[in-house]
Order: structure tokens, then sequence, then C-alpha cells
């Protein structure tokens, strides 16, 4: 009976343990620095937040397509949101409940956003959702606005 | 010849809809209804020596969370000549909770002391370049026209206004009134897309 209940135990810790690797909160450096680690795989970065609702509505092309393409193409994802840090556990339960894969960012930054953000793309104006696609840290594309399943497609396919 | 100039004239056109402004740019006049129910135009404002046109709503989290400091903004600039005038932008049938009946409901819950506007068919937004809410255009009156002089957000902290290290409309409008040029002209922040008509 003991051992049962430390089995359940574990396996409470384990998936709450993997839960809160899901989602980091980081600053502009660090996340510029997560970008920068994934080399040579071609890597989308989605800004968004769970009050954006066109980011809501664009979330599943991305689930879809990097699901289909990430053996192919090397691919990797990164979902930054830009929720307030204080919201972390709701984003947190929100990817979960979308299996929103590849790693998760909470880019808390909101007093620098206009030191980061033309950072990011100088043409952007902060406006959700966006999304960059970066090889070896460099961006070589970037969108902002949604795009569509087959727009993504198209993309990956150029940059690939 | 006659084909291409009309193809270059076209190019001209579509260009001159895409158009957005930047510091310097006169900005156009708007005739728009307010909450009140009357129709409101820059030019209404006679002694105006600038206006603080600000584009929001009632949907977007961070335009939520600048409704006082908008009001703030008003009272205390509209008595030195630089009124707020608030334009929601987006779409009320993609987003009926920035209707007027809805817009009417916000004004009153929050006292709104400035004129709240819909850019009803969405003409008005776009000659701005207004990309997000809330996205602010400080104008100058200078020899009669309406000069783009602060494009970008209210002050660099949406959640807690009294940790703002930058204010930013408040030192463009202060600076215009001492008659110095703004210091930061331009700024971006995250904001809410506008929700566009196809």
């Amino acid at each position: 009976m003991r051992k049962l209940g430390c089995i359940i135990l574990f396996f409470v810790w384990a998936v709450l343990g993997l839960f809160a690797q899901e989602i980091r909160t980081v600053k502009y450096e660090q996340m510029a620095e997560i970008i920068d680690q994934k080399g040579d795989k071609l890597t989308i970065v989605n800004f968004w937040a769970t009050w954006c609702i066109p980011c809501i509505e664009e979330i599943p092309h991305f689930v879809a397509v990097f699901n289909q393409y990430k053996a192919q193409t090397n691919l990797e994802m990164i979902f930054v949101s830009l929720d307030r840090a204080t919201h972390l556990k709701e984003v947190a339960e929100f990817i979960k409940t979308n299996k929103m894969p590849g790693e998760a960012l909470l880019l808390d930054d909101a007093k620098r956003f206009n030191e980061w953000i033309p950072k990011v793309h100088p043409d952007w104006e902060g406006n959700l959702p966006a999304t960059g696609f970066y090889r070896k840290g460099e961006l070589m594309e970037f969108h902002a606005n949604m795009l569509t399943e087959e727009e993504l497609i198209h993309i990956i396919d150029k940059l690939k | 010849m006659k084909n291409l100039t009309l193809i270059l004239l076209l190019m001209l056109v579509h260009i001159g809809t895409n158009a957005q402004y930047d510091i310097g740019s006169q900005a156009t006049d708007f005739s728009l209804q307010s909450v009140d129910g009357k129709k409101v135009s820059l030019s209404d404002y006679a002694d105006a020596k600038g206006y603080i046109v600000i584009f929001t709503c009632n949907t977007c989290p961070f335009a939520v969370a600048y409704e006082d400091r908008i009001n703030d903004l008003d009272s205390k600039y509209k008595g030195l000549g630089f009124p707020v005038i608030a334009i929601n932008p987006n779409d009320p049938e993609l987003s009926p909770k920035d209707n007027m009946e809805a817009m009417i409901q916000r004004s009153a819950d929050k006292n709104f002391s400035f004129p709240y506007l819909l850019d009803l068919g969405q003409k008005i937004y776009p000659q701005y370049g207004a990309r997000r809410t809330p996205h602010v255009f400080v104008l100058h009156k200078e020899e009669g026209n309406n000069i783009v002089r602060y494009i970008g957000a209210i002050d660099n902290n949406h959640e807690d206004a009294n940790d703002a290290s930058e204010r930013y409309v408040e030192n463009a409008v202060d600076a215009l009134l001492k008659g110095e040029a703004v210091k930061t002209e331009k700024t971006v922040a995250i904001g809410c897309d506008i929700k566009v008509k196809k």
C-alpha cells in the first residue's frame, strides 16, 4: 500500500515537474540566447498571449505544421508568451490543454518594450501575433500578423 | 504608354491608401460619431493647440489597463489646449463588445471625460497607421495644420502606472507646450492587433 502511495506520489511529482519545466520566465537577453542555442536548426518563434484572440486562433496552425514537419526538416519551435508574469499558471495551463509543442517562454520584460521590440524587428509595432524564423540566431523572416497553415508550410519549405 | 500611365497611377493610389503617418506628417481631420451621439472632428476644437489622438477599445487588456491614465491625460491637458480624442478602430461586427452600445456603457462606467469615437467603416485608423490598441498620435497645430509629433505608447509600464519610469505622451505634450522639440518621438509597445473586417 505504501509502495503504491510512493508510486502515485512519484507520478504526481513527475507530471508536476514536467509541467513546471514547460514554461520559463525570461528577459529579452535570455530569450535571444535560447534562440541562439538552437544553432543550425530552423527555429520558429511565435509571440503570443492568452488574451490575444488571433493568437489563440493561430496556435493550432503551428501545432499541426510543427508536428508534421519537425522530423523531416529539423525544426524547433519556441512559443513566447507576452502575458503578465502573474498569469504564469494560466499560461502553463493553456499550453498543456492545447498540447503546444517545443519550448515555452514567458517574456517578462514589459518595462523595456521600447528597447527589445525593435531588436526583434525594426518595423514591428508590438502588435500580436508575430512570428520570427531564425537560424544560427539570425532572423531570416518576420511576420507581424496571423499565419495560416499554408503560409507556414510555404515559409518552412522556403527556408529549410 | 497610356496603359503604363494608368498602372503607375493605380500604384500611386494603392500606395496612398496604405500610407501611414510618420513624425512631421500632416494628420487628416475626421468626422466620427462619439458616445454622446454627436459627430466629432478635430476642427471642432478651435482653441486647441494640439490633440492627443488615442486608438483604443473596450476589449484589449492593454487598452483597459490604460483607461484611467487616458482620463488623467485628458484632465491634465485639455485645459492646456491638448484634449484627448479616443477612437475605437475595431470592427464592431468582428468584436461585438466594441460596438457603439458597449462603448457608451464603458464610457459611462469609467466616467470618460473625453469623446470616444467609433471608426465605423475603418477609414481613419489606416490613414494614421495605427497598428494596435492603445496607439497614440500626438498632433501639434502648426500654421493651421495638425502635424504628427509623437507616435507610440502612453508610458513604459502598462501593468502599473505608478511604476512607469518614462511617460512618453506627457513628455511629448510638455515639450510642445514649452515650444521645444519632442525628445522621444516614437515608441513601440505590445498591444492588441486591430480587428479588421476582411
